[in-house]
């Protein structure tokens, strides 16, 4: 600790700054950095990818059984059975298609609480005081936040879909592999996953913003994505309403928004899905926004 | 500074107990407003869900009332999605148990509540406060489980007797009356209680183990939630797992407070609680071990 | 420049800071005195923005802190200890906070070394010890290389090497024309500090002057007298109808000019070995000051009587003489 510096008299202190002003630029650089240099996020950024591409891998395999059976039930009708119920192959062909996706629940949870460790623990570390002074407009500070999170989500995503696409072609039955090739359906699937992560780390950041707790802001997420549906599906016996309603929750809009093959004339579209569930994500960023711009830190 | 003296030497009378400990733990949780809001937002949601699946209840009972009619007109039954078709006496069954619909969703906060009992200490550090107050760490382990087993037992209970109570007026009267508080009934409270019990044992192993108020809620909605989510997905492909399926921490917790199991079930109401409790006591004993046997710089 | 005027911060019905005026001048070291819970940081989270006001303003070289253009370099901050994140290393937080001004990263590396901060620099914030984290924060405040700063107990856990720093620290930056606002109760590292107090209490101003006419309240015309024949001296002085005390065995706290008393002592024929004019310290006038305007008093230890607070008496300014 003892320095020459230190034991000198006077401290140098250099020319003053007088060009240098805070830029919003300059604000998600700063995020940039603070989130990157933080060993949680990449690990949690590892055990995203890891969990994605792994359940990519298992499913997989459930691919490849559900093809068998397909197969057995195509030839069965062809010899004049009644035709049963289940995935068709063509069916088959858009699941192995969509196995990005395969790991999303799980990996958006994760991503969703990155987000809300990014704000909750400078609340909890007090970080947040010397955040909002280098950068007291708390709009830029905020919209520096989600830009940041909002790229590293998408990326995670995006890339755990195509790496499981890409594992799974090495497991998926050969006949399904030639029958599949990368094309817009696919790549649009990665890109959906992407977004996906991406809309939940905006659900993550405006509850962590909203409640300034990691506690309470990974509950208010689980809640929102889990809880809703459990409870919306046990009560949806009692009116037409409420089934009608169960598509539009979160995790059933995120299931459609990235599935290959909905059809055209579909009740809810890929696009409409991912429409609806960016108003569900956009509505606890913005009360989260509203919560740092227009209340004391304390 | 307006005092320069010693305190008096302190009395050699008092000495550390393991009631003292249970009582300051007891003591530390009660001072904390958060719990008791935690507290009133899970008695509400389980009121609340009691409410709404009152609602179901009554119409799944008017359709069985139809069935019924239909069968003994000998006439074809109405058509009715399967998941919304129920006998008579399994609405009644239900309608016994309707105090612990919302268990699943009070269950959560609960064991988010004994996460952050042991991760807030963590965090701001509380924690070398309390070891350096009582150096026995599983006297301290075991006063937090104490305290918190009470606690969540009780909110348990009391939430299923409210939503019971509170949903009668709601039900059918050709429900209600046929309605009477037995032993099923009561075992159905208890059942609860000791989900959520359990529920707050896994809570606080998850947060003892990894010292984090987030990674502890993660763990628990990992293994409640999305393993759940997940075997559901890969069920159709292979036997074992459909086979482990109902050994899920979630689906023993349902069955457990199941009333009007048929004698000849794979899973009674009592298995199904010891494996519940299996799989509550390992985070619990994992915490205590990383509790007891390492240090506490964290 | 800071400017608090008429500054009132509310928390429900009680009133953390209320209705508080003072400037803290470039080129100068303003001291903000007052016990615990008196206002102080309440008043320094308002300069920055970090809470509204319920009445009033505080500017920044008159301006809101919100609309400034370039908030680091117009004012450091030290808030407290510590508001970083742990899982941190000190060099990263010091270039996310750079960067935002588009400052270069070879900047974080010069305050880095100013506070003495090179070989730890790279470790997590979590293993700082209080006093390396307040080093940290001191570097953060220094970063812009600001027009004015802002330090709330800036010596509060550092090693008495860095207390000095500190000190050297801002009587450097105030010559160098920048305005330096430092919050304490240390009163004696104050006194060597600070050109101007402000002295708060209960969120109200209790004083606010220069450091010499705040020591010129203190009642400066006692003088400690000692004496191998105090009662015979002391009778001397009640015949004059001169106030004093006893102190110890031979002592006498004179309330005269010691002139007169050592003309007094030759006059008596007494042998006065010993006459000391008591100065006050900053400490004492402030202790007189804030005893009735504390928020939380220390309680008495059981059985014990209360000392008094010994104003003048050797004992008493023992402390501040060590400095």
């Amino acid at each position: 600790m003892t320095t020459a510096t230190l034991s000198a008299g006077t401290p140098q202190v250099s020319a003053h700054f007088p060009s240098h002003k805070l830029t919003f630029l300059g604000a998600v650089r700063g995020e940039a950095i603070k989130f990157r240099t933080l060993a949680t996020n990449w690990i949690m950024l590892a055990v995203t990818l890891l969990i994605m591409v792994g359940m990519g891998a298992m499913f997989a395999v459930v691919i490849n059984q559900m093809y068998e059976s397909a197969l057995a039930a195509q030839e069965a009708v062809a010899t004049g059975a009644a035709p049963v119920a289940g995935p068709t192959v063509d069916n088959v062909y858009n699941y192995a298609r969509g196995i990005g996706d395969s790991g999303m629940m799980f990996g958006s949870m994760l991503v969703a609480s990155i987000a809300v460790v990014f704000i909750g623990s400078e609340y909890a570390s007090r970080q947040i005081n010397t955040t909002l002074t280098t950068v007291p407009r708390r709009t830029a500070t905020y919209l520096a936040k989600l830009l940041v999170v909002s790229f590293w989500t998408f990326f995670i995503g995006f890339i755990s879909a195509a790496l499981s696409y890409g594992v799974a072609q090495l497991l998926l039955d050969s006949r399904i592999t030639e029958a599949v090739t990368v094309n817009g359906d696919v790549v649009s699937n990665w890109v959906a996953v992407g977004l996906y992560c991406m809309l939940m780390s905006w659900m993550g950041l405006g509850f962590g913003t909203l409640l300034r707790n990691n506690a309470g802001g990974i509950v208010l997420v689980v809640v929102v994505m889990f809880i809703l549906s459990i409870a919306m599906n046990m009560v949806a016996g009692a009116s037409e309403m409420i089934q009608d309603f169960v598509p539009y929750l979160p995790m059933a809009l995120g299931q459609t928004f990235t599935t290959v093959g909905v059809a055209d004339d579909a009740a809810i579209t890929n696009l409409e899905a991912g429409l609806w569930l960016s108003v569900w994500c956009l509505i606890p960023a913005l009360l989260g926004w509203a919560r740092l711009a227009l209340t004391d830190s304390k | 500074m307006t005092s320069t003296t010693l305190p008096t030497a302190p009395t050699r009378s008092y000495k550390l107990s393991f009631f003292g400990t249970l009582r300051s733990e007891f003591l530390k949780f009660r001072t904390l407003a958060t719990n008791w809001v935690m507290l009133l937002l899970t008695i509400a949601i389980m009121i609340g869900m009691s409410a709404a699946y009152a609602t179901a209840l009554n119409r799944f009972y008017q359709r069985a009332l139809e069935t019924q009619a239909a069968l003994e007109a000998g006439g074809p039954s109405p058509q009715v999605r399967p998941e919304y078709s129920f006998t008579v006496d399994q609405v009644l069954d239900m309608a016994r148990s309707i105090g612990g619909v919302g268990m699943m969703f009070g269950s959560m906060l609960i064991a988010s509540i004994a996460v952050v009992f042991i991760g807030a200490e963590y965090a701001t550090r509380q924690i070398h406060s309390t070891m350096t107050a009582v150096p026995r760490r599983s006297s301290i382990y075991i006063s937090k489980l104490l305290v918190l087993s009470v606690w969540s037992f009780l909110v348990g209970v009391i939430s299923a007797v409210a939503g019971y109570f509170v949903a009668q007026p709601i039900l059918d009267p050709g429900i209600s009356e046929q309605l009477s508080v037995g032993t099923p009934t009561v075992l159905n409270w208890l059942g609860v209680g000791l989900y959520c019990l359990l529920m707050s044992w896994m809570g606080l192993g998850f947060g003892a183990i990894l010292r984090n108020n987030a990674g502890g809620i993660v763990m628990v909605v990992v293994l409640m939630f999305i393993s759940t989510i997940v075997f559901g997905l890969l069920a159709e492909t292979a036997n074992w797992v459909a086979d482990f399926q109902p050994y899920l921490p979630i689906n023993l917790g349902e069955t457990m407070t199941t009333v009007g199991l048929p004698e000849d079930t794979d899973i009674n109401n009592l298995e199904a609680g010891i494996w519940l409790g299996v799989w509550a006591l390992v985070p619990a004993l994992l915490g205590w071990f990383r509790f007891t046997f390492t240090d506490a710089k964290g | 420049m800071l400017e608090v005027r008429n500054l009132t911060k509310q928390y429900g019905n009680q009133a953390a800071v209320d209705g508080i005026s003072f400037t803290v001048p470039d080129g100068r070291v303003t001291g903000f005195l007052g016990p615990n819970g008196a206002g102080k940081s309440t008043t320094m989270r308002l300069l920055l923005g970090l809470e509204k006001p319920t009445s009033g303003t505080a500017l920044i070289d008159g301006k809101n802190y919100r609309s400034l253009p370039s908030p680091l370099t117009s004012v450091g901050a030290l808030l407290d200890a510590k508001a970083m994140h742990p899982g941190r290393s000190g060099r990263a937080h010091l270039r996310s906070l750079a960067v935002t001004h588009g400052l270069p990263a070879s900047r974080a590396d010069e305050v880095i070394e100013m506070t003495g901060l090179t070989n730890v620099a790279s470790k997590k914030v979590r293993g700082f010890s209080l006093g390396m984290g307040q080093r940290l924060g001191i570097a953060a405040a220094l970063l812009g290389n600001p027009q004015n700063v802002i330090l709330d107990e800036p010596v509060n856990g550092l090693d008495p090497e860095g207390v000095i720093w500190v000190r050297n620290l801002a009587r450097h930056l105030a010559s160098q024309g920048t305005s330096v606002l430092i919050s304490s109760h240390l009163m004696s590292e104050m006194s060597q500090t600070a050109d101007d107090l402000v002295v708060i209490g209960r969120g109200r101003i209790l004083a606010n002057s220069s450091m010499q006419d705040f020591l010129a309240l203190a009642n400066n015309d006692r003088v400690l007298v000692r004496t191998d024949e105090r009662d015979d001296f002391a009778r001397r002085l009640k015949e004059r109808s001169v106030a004093f005390d006893a102190v110890e065995t031979d002592g006498l706290l004179v309330q005269a000019p010691t002139r007169d008393i050592a003309r007094l002592g030759v006059d008596a024929g007494v042998l006065l070995h010993e006459i000391i004019p008591q100065v006050a310290t900053l400490e004492e006038v402030y202790m007189n000051m804030t005893r009735d305007e504390v928020e939380y008093q220390s309680g008495e230890f059981a059985g014990q009587p209360t000392p008094e607070i010994a104003t003048g008496t050797p004992w008493g300014t023992t402390a501040d003489k060590e400095n």
